[in-house]
């Protein structure tokens, strides 16, 4: 073995100096000669064809490098150039000209306030006014609601706390505007509790009023506060409840112990269901318009419904929504600046769970049960048993039982209105299609969302990883219906057409729209997962001989491959039932099936949309089961080994 | 090693090697030979470099200045960068990075496959390789079906099973317990060598560099500070930093008492140990120092020795005492303060108690003083914890 190097490095009375071989072989070495100790190593020729290790021609130098950049940047670039462009640049357009009209042919102003100013008047700052304290009010329910159901499923012994957390699953799946839909169907005057003799003009009226409005919000937001007091929940251990207890401690003094050390999850999940609230569309244009309770996100659809469409008071509407999302977030915020709320560590032992007598344990099991069955099972019935009356919530009076609703679905005899495409078919048509696109747009966003989550999570952030993040954010928190307005609105524009982008009212458009809203949630929800996937699995593949994209379909796509497809459903569901954005750009004669449905519903043929309603989710559950079914059947069986969300590496 | 197997191992030529991360410099102009067939071990601690020199040479992570050349062909200079699969190597990594949803069988033939191996060759090459690391029995099992060190031994198979002629090790002991870390070593150092491959490994691990290394390159902040076979770093390390990562029990500032005798790089000197009393002993010193330098003792364990008193060169107080299986392990505390650690005795003696000590030259090295160790007391001593406000609150030990 020969050391080659400078004198300096060596011990001294070892006589070597730099580029001289002392033979000093170590116990297995023979050491191979002097010419290596040189730095001169005597070539073999190499890939080049060139002598004593020398660098290739210039130009192979020049293309490598240049292909080594393109590999290393375009892929980054690539995509966030691509969220940019489906969010970034059509809100951003329809924020500015609020302020610059004139920009946008909107006005005559360069700058003005006045659309600003406008939005703090009359109906319009009725509908924000409402939406706020709505969602107030719908933030303090679901802390109870939500933080209730968590605390009994992770700490107590109550029954069924295997299920809860798939319930609300289950329950973050339901549109919002299904479930309006769905009470709807059940307490109207001649809706389903009528035709069983229950029907009560008090619960009519509660539901058909602001209390309904937050009755029902709270009900579709609960699992935003489950889920994340749950996940606090499950990382705090027993030590401070036990450190209580020995100190003399009752339950009291437990909990007042506990609640402040939860503070970043309740804060955080006031945040998340406030803003969810302040953004949702189903509720406010399904039950709060019927009501004649004017929101928010349903006074942006108006003003864009408006002949001429009302783009500034549009868009003065949007900002102060988006706005109103800040006030949840500077308050968690100052409330949690400079303390440490750090209590998970490898010391933390699982918390244990308070037993519950018999009679306690049914009764609490027994609410939560009814919890459901007010949230999941009362919209459910409604939408069900309304598909089987003729002229259901008619004043006219003629409901009986039939089968003729499903036989109007799957036949589309009935032209229900000029407001939609003439001869549009039933079924068919809205389910096929809302099924068609959403199979599209869940298959672009895992591609897309998967790779921004690679860039979110990469060790060494690129350039514009902080910038992307910022946006994805600002993405998620965008209410739908912002998004489809501003889509309205940049694609109409003078610029458009002169280069040639006629988009509107097309079916890409739409599908761009659902990328918008999918793609940056997917890549926060696969964030967790993959940042569990060591990077050590890609370099494994890459130094064993596979070129980077064969590593990343072997090495890397089957350990992730269970997350894929749990994304890949939920974001089909998701855009399968999506209304805000599918209202705004559907294409003249080709309804989604929540266009569709909400179609039916306002030109006074509800039975109809509950008949559709049933008939969608059967053909959503179809095709859940057949995706799930061929998993599980064709997938390898090392791929369904993987857990997709626990640790791989 | 016979020459036939000699001649698949890769020499490796790093020339001027640097790395940045922003500002910081995770390699520095690092020069590197390694001749074929050998096997070299790259020893430093964390933030030394040698994990980025490997990613580099491995083609995981780009230069950014310098060049590798790998079998004489260059890998990867400024303008040019070799991706991992065109370098013709494997790796061995440090959480051993096998496929979770692929066998121990299918993770060992992927290689293989991407060799464009056929399939009956490819199965009988690798179920022969399974076999040498003794896991044929468990071919079918998923890595996480498999315990640590079975899952490194497949991962051993893989990437022995190829035939490259360049063998990457990253730390791959470091998660493994003590018994299983021994066969594994044993393992990597019997195949490896037999399969004839350049072997380059890195590793924190002192005793474990020494026991595998033909040669042995010291990194410290991205740059190689001795390089040599794991004697002569053991007996001739060229810096305090070095002689800390060959296991010393105590180091302390001293004063050189007379001229020493010997030749220079295996001189003997008397020096004066700090304290009151100043107990003169008797050194080594390894390399030439200026006059006047400052000069820290580095001691091994091995080279104190517990003594009657009449025999003794210093007297130290017993601190603590651990059973050590063949005898007993002592913490010595003499006056400086200096603590002995480690100290071996047949004997047991009790906390408390005064004992003699000798120490042997040969074990004990004198280097100029540096400044990059700096103990929290500023003393410039390390490995030192002022014991004397504990033990007087603390009762003696009957002895």
């Amino acid at each position: 073995m020969t050391p080659t190097l400078p004198a300096a490095l060596t011990p001294q009375g070892q006589g070597s100096s730099a580029g001289t071989s002392t033979g000093g072989a170590g116990p297995c070495g023979t050491g191979t000669g002097g010419d290596a100790a040189n730095g001169n190593g005597n070539g073999n020729g190499g890939g080049f064809g060139l002598d004593n290790g020398a660098r290739p021609g210039r130009a192979t130098a020049l293309r490598s490098k240049m292909a080594d950049a393109a590999r290393h940047y375009a892929g980054q670039w690539l995509v966030w150039a691509i969220l940019a462009f489906l969010v970034a640049v059509p809100v951003g357009a329809f924020l500015v000209q609020v302020f610059v009209p004139r920009l946008f042919d909107q006005g005559t102003s360069w700058f003005t306030l006045s659309n600003l100013t406008q939005a703090f008047q009359g109906h319009t700052f009725l509908g924000l006014f409402n939406s706020l304290w709505v969602s107030t009010v719908v933030c303090v329910i679901d802390l109870v609601i939500g933080g209730g159901v968590a605390w009994l499923s992770m700490r107590t012994t109550i029954g069924g706390r295997r299920i809860w957390p798939g319930m609300m699953w289950g329950l973050l799946l339901v549109p919002t505007w299904l479930m309006a839909q769905g009470w709807q169907y059940l307490t109207e005057p001649n809706g389903v509790l009528s035709q069983f003799g229950l029907y009560s003009p008090l619960v009519h009226h509660i539901i058909f009023s602001p209390i309904g409005v937050v009755l029902v919000d709270s009900l579709a937001t609960a699992p935003y506060a489950y889920l994340t007091l749950s996940a606090a929940l499950g990382g705090l251990g027993s030590q401070f409840e036990e450190a209580v207890r020995v100190h003399g401690g009752g339950r009291l003094a437990t909990f007042r112990v506990v609640v402040p050390v939860l503070a970043p999850a309740v804060l955080a999940s006031v945040a998340l269901v406030f803003v969810e609230t302040m953004s949702d569309y189903g509720v406010a244009s399904t039950l709060a318009f019927q009501s004649h309770f004017t929101m928010a996100t349903y006074g942006i659809y108006q003003a864009i419904n408006n002949l001429p469409a009302q783009f500034p008071v549009a868009g003065a509407i949007s900002i102060l929504l988006l706005a109103s999302a800040a006030i949840p977030l500077a308050l968690q915020s100052r409330v949690t600046r400079g303390r440490s709320y750090a209590i998970l560590s490898g010391r933390t032992r699982p918390a244990t769970r308070y037993r519950l007598g018999r009679a306690g344990k049914w009764s609490l099991t027994s609410v939560v049960g009814l919890f459901f069955a007010v949230a999941l099972g009362a919209p459910g019935l409604g939408a069900f048993a309304g598909s089987f009356v003729a002229n259901l919530g008619s004043p006219l009076g003629g409901q009986s039982l039939t089968l003729a609703n499903y036989g109007e679905v799957f036949s589309g005899d009935i032209a229900y209105s000029h407001s939609i495409a003439e001869g549009a078919s039933g079924t068919s048509g809205p389910v096929l299609l809302s099924t068609m696109l959403a199979a599209i747009t869940a298959t672009i966003t895992v591609v897309v969302g998967l790779a921004v989550a690679r860039l979110l999570v990469a060790r060494r952030p690129g350039r514009f990883t902080k910038a992307g993040d910022l946006l994805i954010l600002g993405s998620i928190a965008l209410p739908g219906i912002v998004l489809g307005a501003g889509y309205i609105f940049a694609f109409n524009l003078p610029i458009a057409s002169r280069l040639g982008v006629d988009m509107y009212e097309t079916l890409p458009l739409l599908v761009m729209g659902y990328l918008a809203t999918s793609i940056p949630t997917t890549s926060r929800i696969m964030m967790g997962p993959v940042a569990q996937v060591h990077g050590s699995l890609m370099e494994a593949g890459r130094v064993h001989g596979a070129r980077a994209l064969s590593a990343l379909r072997s090495c890397y796509v089957p350990v992730v491959s269970r997350v894929l497809v749990l994304v890949w459903l939920v974001t089909l569901t998701k855009t399968f039932w999506e209304l805000p954005i599918s209202q705004l750009l559907y294409p003249p004669g080709q309804e989604t099936v929540s266009v569709a449905i909400d179609s039916w519903n306002n030109n006074y043929h509800p039975e109809v949309g509950a008949a559709m309603t049933v008939v969608a989710l059967g053909a959503c559950f179809l095709v859940i089961g057949l995706v799930l079914g061929g998993f599980r059947l064709l997938a390898p069986k090392g791929w369904r080994r993987m857990g997709g969300w626990r640790s791989v590496a | 090693m016979p020459e036939a197997l000699a001649a698949r191992g890769e020499r490796v030529d790093i020339v001027g090697a640097t790395k940045l991360f922003g500002p910081k410099a995770a390699l520095s102009a690092l020069d590197l030979q390694v001749d074929p067939g050998s096997f070299v071990v790259l020893l430093g601690p964390s933030g030394s470099g040698k994990t980025t020199l490997l990613r580099c040479l491995a083609g995981i992570e780009r230069l950014s200045s310098g060049r590798i050349s790998i079998g004489g062909k260059v890998v990867a200079d400024t303008n040019l960068h070799l991706p991992p699969e065109r370098r013709g190597l494997a790796m061995v990594f440090q959480d051993y990075a096998l496929w979770p949803h692929m066998t121990a069988a299918r993770n060992v033939l992927f290689p293989l496959r991407q060799m464009r191996v056929s399939g009956p060759e490819a199965h009988r090459r690798a179920h022969e390789m399974l076999e040498r690391v003794g896991l044929a029995h468990l071919a079918g099992r998923y890595p996480n079906e498999l315990s640590g060190g079975e899952q490194q031994r497949v991962a051993l198979a893989r990437s022995l099973v190829g035939g490259v002629g360049l063998l990457l090790f990253d730390e791959p002991l470091s998660n493994l317990d003590a018994d299983m870390r021994e066969q594994l070593r044993l393992a990597i150092s019997t195949l490896a060598r037999d399969s004839g491959a350049t072997s380059v490994y890195i590793t924190h691990d002192q005793s474990e560099a020494f026991s595998l290394a033909d040669s042995v390159g010291v990194l410290r902040d991205g740059r190689l500070v001795q390089w040599g076979t794991p004697e002569e770093l053991y007996r001739q390390p060229a810096s305090p930093f070095v002689a800390r990562f060959t296991g010393i029990c105590t180091e302390a500032p001293v004063t050189r008492v007379g001229s020493g005798t010997g030749t220079p790089g295996a001189q003997l000197v008397d020096v004066r140990l700090p304290g009151p009393r100043g107990a003169v002993v008797t050194a080594t010193l390894p390399r030439r120092v200026n006059d006047g330098a400052p000069l820290e003792m580095f001691v091994r364990p091995s080279a104190v020795h517990i003594v009657a008193p009449a025999d003794a060169q210093l007297v130290a107080q017993v601190r603590d005492v651990a059973f050590a299986g063949r005898g007993y392990e002592h913490a010595l505390a003499a006056e400086g303060p200096i603590l002995f650690t480690r100290i071996f005795s047949d004997q047991r003696w009790e906390r408390g108690s005064s004992v003699g000590m000798r120490l042997s030259p040969d074990g004990c090295l004198v280097l100029p003083a540096d400044n990059g160790h700096a103990a929290p007391d500023g003393n410039g001593r390390a490995n030192l914890v002022d014991f004397t406000a504990v033990g007087s609150v603390l009762p003696r030990q009957a002895s």
